[in-house]
């Protein structure tokens, strides 16, 4: 049976709606029969229920504020907008009386308002009948917003939206109202969907493969999504997905986030121009929700930024479409085939095939670092056969089942996920089938590619050196006093309090005076100082550098500080961390306490303009005042700095103040009582 | 089910048998806090539990690992 077109299943739902409640409304211009409206959605319902399909007047300030104070008084109403762009013209009506009304009146005012716009271009209406103005409704206290899909149910989105208790927009591309509705999971022999999430849910169309990139579009874009993805499978091997929220606002990225991380790449695409999108915010919401996750930045897709031509070429020259998406995405994803000249491997008919598991959602590649066992080896199932190196760390494989193990992929080479990297043979494979490495050349040394932690942080020190005159300043602290009194503090509190969370707050109790060492460079004339002391923190794991940021730090007591630095610590070790918590530092300090460490220089993190550091406390023998001689425990705390904007006499009061913080007896149990 | 004491071993690079509940930062040089770290993680993935900040800091020998474990209820 041929699925119904969406506008006529957008009919045949605000019938069914219409038969069910008799205190729902539809206002709008030129809906009643036998005309049915623009676009024909509203048809019949006049007729049928004439005292509640009202056709108003050519304003839709007018309309959408009657429909407004027919849904304060307790009724049911969709509002019609004939061309989603005369919104417009009742969007003070939408932002300061139906979403105000809900709750400005000192309780909760149910506003069960819906108003319909058809958008969207590619049907040669012009400038002002074509555009996409999903964007200038987001985020608007108590509006939520909708769109229409194929795959979505209009029906029971409209039963949702009029139910909710707050007004909602529901955006209807209009190039969709002719196309075919997707019904039982079906889009076409390719792909298939389903819907995740509680009503109205998303969208989740998958085809024979999936995990490469996802496309987020809106409804109206769907189709367009769905060809790209078609044609990124057929002509690039890269598998894409769709996701279609039938919620554009507020998002609810909850039921579609295991979808987002498995594939570590995604593209938000939609129609309207570029700036302050829809797009932009489900960006944002992406990075603070699994910025770990992805493999590169949100793709971002959007019309030109123009207004929409009339004549059909120049309108298409101008609206996203198919094409764009697939040569967009194409151009950022890569599928590594593996190295170029690699003969393909066919395992023995007889062996088990040993493949490279998808080990994080970081990585599409990981070098081999290690075979565990030697080729020709017996290894029992389970035994850890070889070692591959993500970007975070360095994971052995497990034998999937006993045999003899022939190597096929040889040390120091990268493959993707699903590759064979042996077998294991009920028997010992030849001798002169070892591997042999890839051909390289014989005068060339052998030559090993950087890790991705690696070489993002190559990226931030180069950038640094290349562009921050820096100059250093070191000095040295006695800090047994502070230890003492730290480990007193511990045993008192039963956890661990330590030197750098001490270190942590002198560095932020010296903002008050030196306003400068927080500040950012603007311009190369110009600081811009910080209003709270955020101090970044580095932090080493061995397979990655991280630099979170504890927010506030003259606010917060030593042992808030020790839970917020040891909570950095446990998420790096589980690579939790969000992008807020990597962002908004203001100074830096560098930790490198191992015994034996003496001077620490480090680099200055731009647009930062200093970074403080530590090394480990050295025992130190002195003369007393009596002679004696006296050991002491000691540290040398640096400050590297930017010579543009801090002197080294400003660097030396700086530390001096810190220093002064960590060995003065009544500063010590200020900075601990606080 | 690993023990604690041969998941403490392993992290420090100490002998088993050396581990006791008294072993920690205030007793062994290997407890250094980068590996106070590397071992809490490996204990939260072992035993499939999380630690919160507080408990993570609170966890200064072998014996208050052991007793936070207990209180989320792992044997350990």
């Amino acid at each position: 049976m041929t699925a119904p077109r969406v506008a006529e299943t957008l009919n045949h739902g605000l019938h069914s709606l219409f038969s069910r409640d008799e205190q729902l409304y539809l206002l709008g211009e030129d809906l009643l029969d036998p005309y049915g409206g623009a676009f024909k959605v509203t048809k019949g319902l006049s007729t049928e229920y004439p005292d509640r399909v009202l056709a108003t007047p050519l304003s839709e300030g007018g309309l959408i504020g009657v429909a407004g104070g027919l849904a304060l008084c307790g009724n049911k109403v969709i509002a019609e907008i004939m061309f989603g762009d005369f919104a417009a013209l009742g969007f003070d009506q939408v932002l300061n009386f139906a979403s105000k009304s809900v709750s400005m009146y000192g309780r909760r005012v149910p506003m069960p308002l819906v108003v319909r716009c058809p958008v969207g271009g590619n049907r040669g209406y012009g400038p002002t009948h074509s555009q996409s103005l999903q964007k200038h409704f987001v985020g608007i206290p108590n509006l939520v917003l909708y769109e229409l899909s194929p795959f979505h149910n209009p029906e029971e989105l409209l039963d949702h939206a009029l139910n909710r208790g707050v007004p909602g927009v529901l955006f209807e591309d209009k190039v969709l109202y002719t196309r075919r509705a997707f019904r039982d999971g079906s889009v076409d022999d390719t792909f298939g969907y389903e819907l995740v999430g509680d009503a109205p849910g998303w969208a989740h169309v998958t085809g024979p493969t999936t995990g490469d990139v996802v496309i987020i579009a809106p409804g109206g874009v769907a189709h367009r999504a769905l060809e790209a993805a078609a044609s990124l499978g057929k002509d690039h091997s890269i598998a894409a997905e769709v996701l279609v929220p039938g919620q554009l606002y507020p998002l609810d990225l909850d039921p579609v986030l295991p979808v987002l991380r498995a594939a570590g790449r995604i593209a938000v695409v939609e129609e309207g121009t570029a700036g302050g999108t829809w797009g932009a915010e489900v960006a944002t919401q992406i990075y603070d929700r699994m910025w770990s996750d992805l493999t590169q930045p949100v793709l971002r897709l959007s019309s030109a930024d123009s207004i929409i031509p009339t004549a059909t070429h120049l309108e298409q020259s101008v609206l996203l479409d198919a094409a764009t998406i697939r040569a967009a995405i194409a151009d950022v994803t890569t599928v590594d085939p593996g190295p170029p000249g690699a003969p393909p491997v066919d395992p023995p008919a007889d062996g088990t095939p040993i493949t490279t598991p998808k080990l994080n959602n970081n990585d599409t590649t990981y070098m081999l670092v290690e075979w565990m066992r030697a080729e020709g080896d017996w290894v029992e199932a389970q035994d850890p056969v070889v070692a591959l190196e993500t970007s975070k760390a360095i994971e052995e494989v497990l034998a999937p089942e006993a045999g003899y193990l022939h190597q096929v992929v040889p040390v120091g080479e990268e493959r993707e996920v699903g590759a064979v990297l042996g077998h294991l043979l009920p028997s010992p494979a030849q001798p002169q089938e070892a591997p042999k490495p890839a051909p390289r050349d014989n005068v060339r040394p052998e030559q090993r590619r950087l890790d991705k932690a690696q070489r993002g942080t190559a990226a931030v020190v180069t950038r640094s050196h290349r562009e921050i005159p820096a100059a250093y300043t070191v000095v040295k602290a006695e800090v047994g006093e502070a230890l003492r009194r730290l480990e007193e503090l511990s045993d008192q509190t039963g956890a661990t309090v330590d030197l750098v969370d001490l270190l942590v707050k002198a560095i932020a109790s010296a903002h008050p005076d030196f306003p400068l060492m927080f500040g950012s460079l603007s311009d190369d004339e110009t600081v811009a100082l910080a209003s709270v002391p955020n101090v970044g923190v580095t932090l080493d794991t061995g397979q990655a550098l991280y630099v979170p940021v504890v927010e506030a730090a003259g606010d917060r007591s030593v042992s808030d500080i020790a839970d917020v630095l040891m909570d950095f610590r446990m998420k790096a070790f589980r690579g939790e961390f969000a992008a807020r918590e990597l962002a908004g530092g203001n100074i830096t300090l560098s930790i490198n306490t191992d015994p034996d460490v003496l001077l620490v220089v480090p680099i200055v993190l731009s647009p930062q303009v200093c970074m403080v550091s530590l090394a480990g406390v050295y025992p130190e023998c002195r003369l007393d005042d009596g002679g004696a001689v006296v050991q002491r425990r000691c540290v040398n705390i640096g400050l590297s700095y930017d010579h543009r904007v801090i002197n080294g006499r400003d660097a030396v009061q700086f530390l001096t103040q810190v220093k002064t913080f960590l060995e003065d007896e009544e500063a010590l149990s200020r900075l601990l009582s606080d | 089910m690993t023990s604690v004491e041969s998941l403490v071993a392993d992290v420090l690079g100490i002998a088993a048998e050396d581990v006791t509940e008294q072993t920690g930062a205030a007793t062994t040089s290997a407890w250094t806090s980068l590996r106070h770290v590397q071992l809490l993680a490996l204990v939260e993935k072992t035993y499939g539990t999380r630690l919160s900040p507080r408990e993570a800091r609170s966890c200064r020998s072998v014996g208050e690992l052991r007793q936070a474990l207990a209180a989320k209820g792992v044997t350990s």
